[in-house]
């Protein structure tokens, strides 16, 4: 495939938008990446999940980075996660390779639907999990040695939570699950183990959705390496949409204060709906443009 | 184990501090790539394998594209092992134990990738 300097700037932009949206709504860039490069532009599904995958590293490290300085991050707890979250990525990655591209399009139509119901039905996730506004810093939040209880200072409550994690067990499970969706879909799957662990494990949302986001890092790294050792790496395309995604999720974080999030919710829910009908009927041959 | 013990603030800076050297050297070396390559004007998509990037038959350009690639993918693996590192200094063995699990799966993850 040979690009142009408008084909780059385009990736880069669509990078950003993905980048943008995702830190606007709460969830990683995949589920936009993924589709933006397959019907966008033509790339090969397997192709534009290495790039997904990619972006949601960079992702991941850049908002990490700032929730891991604001002290909202579980650094045990994401640990904990991580070895179920590994080995299901591992999983969905050497499954993915022996997946048909039309098997992949459609499971990944209908996790964009379900994202859509998550999305519509949950109470104003953004105001929830908007961490960046807060307060903590690193001297407030806690962790203590070879337990899962953490704290942190709450600027919203004007006071220091203190909480225990409950039904690892359960928690383990959701991420290995996530860990397969995430190799198999290209997508961080923080969708899932936020609720997961805010609802199942009774951590604070705010600290779900900070320790989510560090650990899609390590989920994506899983099955980045078995794309990346079989050559689905493509660093022309990969490269700018990475950029992008940076650039984009950084904005989104500030942005993210300034709009409405109900409005907001209910656009992303309509283009998730569009796009998972244009993969569908990829999926079953059906010309969607390019 | 000293249960009650309080895990020392530094951890997070020491994680923090990996993560954004990680990110900028990452999207340095990418853009940089990106730069030669459309300078050159070749922006043509190569697959670049983990394993290839030193094969002389890659542009320099597509070579500091995948080695930006390889730094943001090591970035979270190097952060497992830096928190491994910290956890055994605190003597906190249980956790130390989880992060090695976390090393293994990842290294059994490049590994079947290399005998794809």
């Amino acid at each position: 495939m040979i690009l142009s300097v408008p084909l780059v700037v385009a990736l880069v932009v669509s990078g950003a938008l993905a980048g943008l949206l995702g830190a606007l709504v709460g969830i990683g860039g995949g589920l936009i990446v993924v589709p933006v490069l397959v019907l966008g532009f033509g790339v090969d599904i397997k192709i534009a999940i290495a790039s997904s995958l990619i972006a949601v590293v960079a992702s991941s490290t850049a908002s990490g980075s700032v929730y891991v300085g604001k002290g909202l991050t579980n650094l045990r707890l994401g640990m904990l996660l991580e070895v179920a979250t590994t080995f299901g990525g591992i999983t969905g990655g050497l499954i993915a390779v022996y997946v048909s591209p039309t098997v992949i399009s459609a499971l990944f139509a209908v996790l964009m639907i379900v994202t859509c119901v998550l999305i519509l039905c949950t109470k104003d996730p953004v105001k929830k999990t908007a961490v960046s506004e807060s307060l903590a810093t690193v001297e407030t939040a806690k962790e203590t040695i070879g337990k899962l209880s953490g704290s942190y200072y709450d600027p919203y409550l004007k006071e220091e939570i203190q909480y225990d994690v409950q039904n690892v067990p359960l928690g383990s499970f959701v991420s290995f699950f996530a860990g397969v969706l995430s190799g198999l879909l290209g997508v961080g799957g923080g969708f899932i183990k936020v609720p997961a662990m805010a609802l199942g494990m009774k951590v604070p949302m705010k600290v779900a959705a900070a320790t989510s986001n560090l650990m899609i890092g390590v989920t994506a790294i899983s099955s980045l390496f078995v794309y990346f050792a079989r050559g689905y790496v493509q660093p022309i395309i990969a490269a700018p949409v990475a950029l992008g995604v940076v650039g984009g999720a950084l904005y989104g974080t500030t942005l993210a204060q300034k709009i409405s999030p109900k409005l907001l919710r209910k656009m992303f829910a309509a283009i998730l709906v569009i796009v998972a009908v244009q993969m569908v009927l990829k999926s079953l041959g059906v010309s969607v443009g390019k | 184990m000293a249960s009650d013990t309080q895990a020392p603030a530094s951890d997070r800076k020491r994680v923090q501090f990996l993560l954004r050297s990680g990110l900028i050297v990452s999207m340095v070396l990418m853009t940089i790539g990106l730069v030669i390559n459309i300078n050159n004007g070749h922006i043509e998509s190569v697959p670049v394998a983990m394993f290839d990037l030193l094969n002389e038959s890659l542009t320099l350009g597509d070579r500091l594209l995948g080695l930006g690639v390889l730094v943001l993918a090591l970035t979270p693996a190097i952060r497992v092992l830096t928190l491994t590192i910290l956890w055994t200094r605190e003597k906190d063995w249980k956790f130390v134990g989880i992060s090695i699990l976390v090393i293994i799966a990842l290294i059994i993850s490049i590994t079947l990738g290399g005998h794809a």
